[in-house]
């Protein structure tokens, strides 16, 4: 009975946890698999962290393990699209024309050129403030990797200053 | 810090901002689980009352082997009706809401992918179709641009196959299909 009360304080503190944490997971998971996937990718980091209520609980910093999560998914569901024949994404009005999105599809293209992990390792120095040891740490890369994830966004960023200027 | 990774941070925060949290995400990314946890209720009430069945039918056996014959039975165990999933089928295309050409239908098939498969039932906007289970499979986008890599399988007109997410606005309360 005991086991069986813990484990309902348990999902019921989880759920909280994760709910207060769901709108910045979904706005990062926009960023890094795009508004069409975001919401089944928050789905699935969902069920993959509700296995172990504890563990996020429990974690010094929720967030960080729930986005470490979120990547994986991603990741995972990357890696499964290859091997997929994907219909052609629509590129207009999908969304409802929402009009203020250019920033969101500029930074869709930014990242554009890397690997999920490498999008995620931005988002965590430019966008949550991590150290780069710290988001290496938490998404289990090297600290390189992170450097140089920043060096190719802020080049893919150069590169399309450049182009709006010519 | 560079003018570079300024820029880049002010991008991101711009982005960021942009991004809308659809209404009711929370009920819906929870949705599943809460199937789930009704299963394992389900399921505790179905082991609690086997081991009542159980303490019952021994009590039984044992007055029965001393010579006395129970009054009466233990009461069966009533099983656990499944809660039904009915989903209803949407097409985005208003056109297509009123008459169900060929050209309106939308293909329930075999697998959860756009392009492979056969297609093995054919339903039209407002046909309900029983889910059974929710998987990952192709991206697949309606008329309107609504987008999910979910598929529910379904039954509809005497076959199971696959439907795409992207092809019900019902909130499906459905537990995630085993693995093949």
């Amino acid at each position: 009975m005991g086991r069986m009360g813990s484990e309902g304080h348990a999902e019921d503190d989880f759920d909280h946890v994760f709910c207060a944490l769901l709108p910045r997971l979904y706005r990062r998971a926009v960023l890094l698999t795009g508004q069409a996937q975001a919401e089944d990718a928050v789905h699935e980091a969902y069920l993959k962290l509700r296995r172990r209520p504890h563990a996020l609980v429990g974690h010094p910093e929720p967030y960080a393990y729930a986005f470490s999560a979120l990547t994986s998914v991603v990741r995972d569901t990357w890696k499964r699209g290859r091997r997929q024949v994907l219909i052609e994404a629509p590129t207009t009005g999908w969304d409802g024309g929402i009009a203020d999105r250019d920033a969101e599809l500029e930074v869709a293209r930014l990242l554009s050129g890397l690997t999920v992990r490498q999008r995620a390792a931005v988002l965590l120095v430019d966008l949550d403030g991590y150290t780069i040891d710290e988001a290496a740490d938490l998404l289990g890369v090297h600290r390189g990797t992170v450097s140089r994830s920043r060096e190719r966004a802020l080049a893919a960023l150069r590169r399309t200053l450049r182009g709006g200027r010519a | 810090m560079s003018d570079g990774e300024a820029e880049l941070r002010a991008l991101l925060r711009a982005a960021d901002a942009s991004v809308r949290v659809p209404p009711g995400l929370a009920d819906r990314v929870r949705a599943v689980d809460a199937a789930e946890r009704r299963r394992r209720a389900a399921w505790r009430t179905l082991v609690a009352g086997m081991a009542a069945a159980t303490v019952a039918g021994g009590i039984f056996l044992a007055g029965y082997l001393a010579g006395h014959r129970a009054a009466e039975r233990p009461p069966a165990l009533a099983p656990a009706a499944p809660a039904p999933h009915v989903l209803t089928v949407y097409n985005a295309d208003p056109a297509c809401w009123k008459a169900r050409p060929a050209g309106c239908a939308v293909s329930i098939k075999d697998v959860p992918h756009t392009r492979d498969g056969a297609v093995l039932a054919r339903v039209w906007h407002g046909d309900d179709v029983q889910g059974v289970c929710a998987a990952l499979g192709d991206l697949a986008a309606d008329e309107s641009g609504v987008a999910s890599t979910r598929w529910y399988r379904v039954t509809a007109r005497g076959v199971t196959g696959w439907l795409p997410a992207a092809r019900t606005r019902t909130v499906a309360d459905l537990p995630a299909c085993p693995l093949p």
